[in-house]
């Protein structure tokens, strides 16, 4: 069997917009694996085969790149809708449960985040230097230029914030 | 007397496991008296685990990544993309007319490029509206016109500008198919980036800078992710040669992340050449840089990327001489000569030639360099490339008389002499060079502010003959 000869973003695009069986394929796994209406997938195709047109002189790999875009764009569409969905129940628990005192791991993880948004930008170098490149705390402190006298002060100060957001 | 509590930095340690045995025992018999500690040690914990996590997560590592920023920092998360709304014009007239903008818009970009490079694009564009068509070939010359900015950065200052009050006077002239398929935020967005390449061409930094947040933000209201991710990209390379390595690292890894998810796999590369920029220039972690530029290399090399191939090259070289890798350095460069064919890419050999002169001029060996300098300057001589070609031979001279053979450099001045006079170049300077180079020892000093004299000279580095590419 011959090799499918690669098709041009131009081509891709154009498929995208009126081939009727790359549509059906792209509506059904739209359907299937997000269950996504075909009336809005139909709409997400249209905006993937114009991203395409835009980008079409960066784009190497057409095909795979519709994929990703349209399947991004779908996941988009239903975390939005997840999100009010949640919003409202994690409102509702509240309301029955508020005496609730373990604290789940998500909410340490958002608590946290907070957290490091409120510290001073010489915390965050530390803790970014210690925790995401790996430095131990001691050389992370000196990378950002804490003294070792001040080194106590400061990492106790940015710990006593992080503790609060998660009080 | 009772013991001291133990402080939060040896509690952190201990919940990180950064302890060696004596102290953890030392803590632990504390920690059994002391309820108070015991308890702000399991708080620290819980902070501890969770910031492991998140910088764990290979999908937070952004968000973790973004407490390296200032609070007030643009680029400190991309902006969220705009919600999703449906449409009403599904129809296949809709798909039909976009076709057939994206076909008119084919023959408008060669036009209106062609505008910009003869220097017409005021006039070209002063007539024109905001149609689909339009707007497509506008977004497609705009993004030609930043791949080719080395060649002439000035002129394309010039069409950002022109483009940028074109788009200002065309605010409300939103057709609704031709605002789908290119928002006016994407072509705002896209004469803003041009304008932010140019100035970081001509190294002007604050200007830049100002360029890119704008076109940051109207990425982020198109909801456009690669367009958002190429100004990351370019504004990491603002922030390497401003000395803000960490939040450059950060941004060239976050824009490689959507290149590689998109398939984009040579500018996800390019991104990989920021990465290594921001840890070798910025933040001079050399052996991470030249990790992230052989990683880099094939895929430039695949995609025949001639002039990121040559930067990266001289990028991997100079980090390898700064480790005192000299020989790998070399090996590079020889590597690199034996891939390129002398008639196929006799420009982009010439370049490679440089760079492996450079390297062993800055490795002492005068003699060797004398030599690949000589060779490298012939290339550009037969590519037309004059600058380049004089800027070598002033190289080959300094080179030969540093190795002591002066008598060869006095032979090599005087074609070069000649050289400059068929250019029709400043006398003094003529004068000034063969000064340099008068009694017993000469003027190296002089020699070099000569050189950077030549390396001023306009850049004709445009489309060189014998360029496979263009």
């Amino acid at each position: 069997m011959e090799p499918r000869p690669l098709r041009s973003s131009r081509q891709v695009a154009e498929a995208v917009l009126q081939d009727a069986s790359v549509r059906e394929r792209l509506t059904a796994y739209a359907a299937t694996r997000f269950g996504i209406e075909r009336i809005d997938a139909e709409d997400l195709l249209q905006e993937t085969a114009f991203e395409l047109l835009r980008h079409e002189n960066q784009v190497r790999r057409p095909e795979a790149f519709v994929f990703f875009v349209f399947r991004t764009r779908c996941a988009h569409l239903i975390r939005g809708s997840d999100a009010r969905r949640r919003a409202v129940s994690r409102l509702r628990e509240e309301m029955e449960a508020p005496g609730l005192t373990e604290m789940p791991d998500l909410d340490v993880r958002i608590a946290l985040r907070e957290g490091l948004a409120r510290l001073s930008p010489k915390c965050r170098r530390l803790l970014a230097a210690h925790y995401r490149d790996g430095t131990s705390l001691r050389d992370a402190a000196r990378l950002v230029g804490l003294s070792r006298a001040s080194m106590g002060k400061t990492i106790s100060r940015c710990l006593q914030r992080l503790r609060r957001s998660l009080a | 007397m009772r013991r001291q509590h133990l402080d939060d930095l040896d509690l952190l340690c201990l919940a990180s496991g950064e302890v060696d045995a004596d102290k953890r025992q030392a803590a632990s018999s504390h920690l059994s008296a002391c309820h108070e500690c015991a308890a702000t040690l399991e708080e620290l914990r819980t902070i501890d685990h969770g910031l492991s996590d998140l910088a764990a997560d290979k999908n937070s590592s952004n968000i973790f990544d973004s407490v390296l920023f200032a609070e007030d920092d643009p680029f400190r998360q991309r902006p969220a993309v705009p919600p999703w709304r449906s449409r009403n014009d599904r129809s296949q007239d809709v798909a039909s007319l976009a076709l057939r903008a994206a076909e008119e818009a084919r023959g408008k970009k060669d036009l209106f490029v062609r505008a910009m490079a003869e220097g017409n694009w005021a006039e070209a564009c002063a007539a024109l509206n905001l149609s689909a068509s339009n707007r497509l070939a506008l977004l497609h010359a705009l993004q030609e016109c930043g791949l080719q900015i080395s060649e002439n950065s000035q002129r394309a200052m010039a069409v950002a500008t022109t483009s940028l009050n074109w788009l200002r006077r065309h605010r409300r002239s939103s057709r609704a198919l031709a605002e789908r398929l290119v928002p006016w935020d994407t072509l705002w967005g896209e004469g803003h980036l041009l304008a932010a390449k140019a100035c970081l061409w001509t190294r002007e930094i604050a200007r830049a800078q100002r360029h890119f947040r704008v076109a940051y933000r109207a990425f982020g209201r198109a909801g456009d992710e690669i367009s958002l991710a190429m100004v990351e990209l370019a504004e990491s390379q603002r922030r390497t040669f401003a000395g803000q390595g960490n939040t450059a690292l950060a941004l060239a890894a976050r824009s490689r992340v959507s290149f590689e998810a998109r398939g984009l796999d040579d500018t996800a590369a390019r991104a990989l050449i920021g990465e290594g920029m921001a840890l070798g220039k910025a933040l001079n972690r050399r052996e991470d840089s030249i990790d992230a530029y052989l990683r880099a290399l094939p895929v430039i090399e695949r995609f025949e990327q001639w002039p990121n191939y040559i930067g990266l090259l001289n990028s991997l070289a100079t980090s390898f001489n700064k480790l005192g890798r000299f020989y790998e350095a070399r090996r590079v460069y020889a590597r690199a000569l034996r891939r390129f064919s002398a008639k196929q890419h006799r420009a982009w050999s010439g370049f490679l030639r440089v760079g492996l002169a450079e390297t062993l001029f800055a490795a002492g060996r005068f003699h060797d360099a004398a030599i690949a300098f000589g060779r490298a300057t012939l290339t550009f001589r037969a590519t037309s490339l004059v600058p380049n070609a004089l800027l070598s031979a002033l190289f080959e001279i300094e080179s030969w008389a540093r190795s002591g053979d002066l008598d060869r450099a006095r032979r090599r001045l005087d074609v070069f002499l000649k050289e400059l006079q068929r250019e029709k170049l400043d006398k003094t300077f003529s004068q000034e060079v063969r000064g340099c180079l008068n009694g017993k020892s000469p003027d190296y000093e002089r020699l070099a502010a000569l050189r950077g004299q030549i390396a001023d000279l306009p850049r004709q580095v445009r489309n060189p003959k014998g360029n496979a590419k263009g």
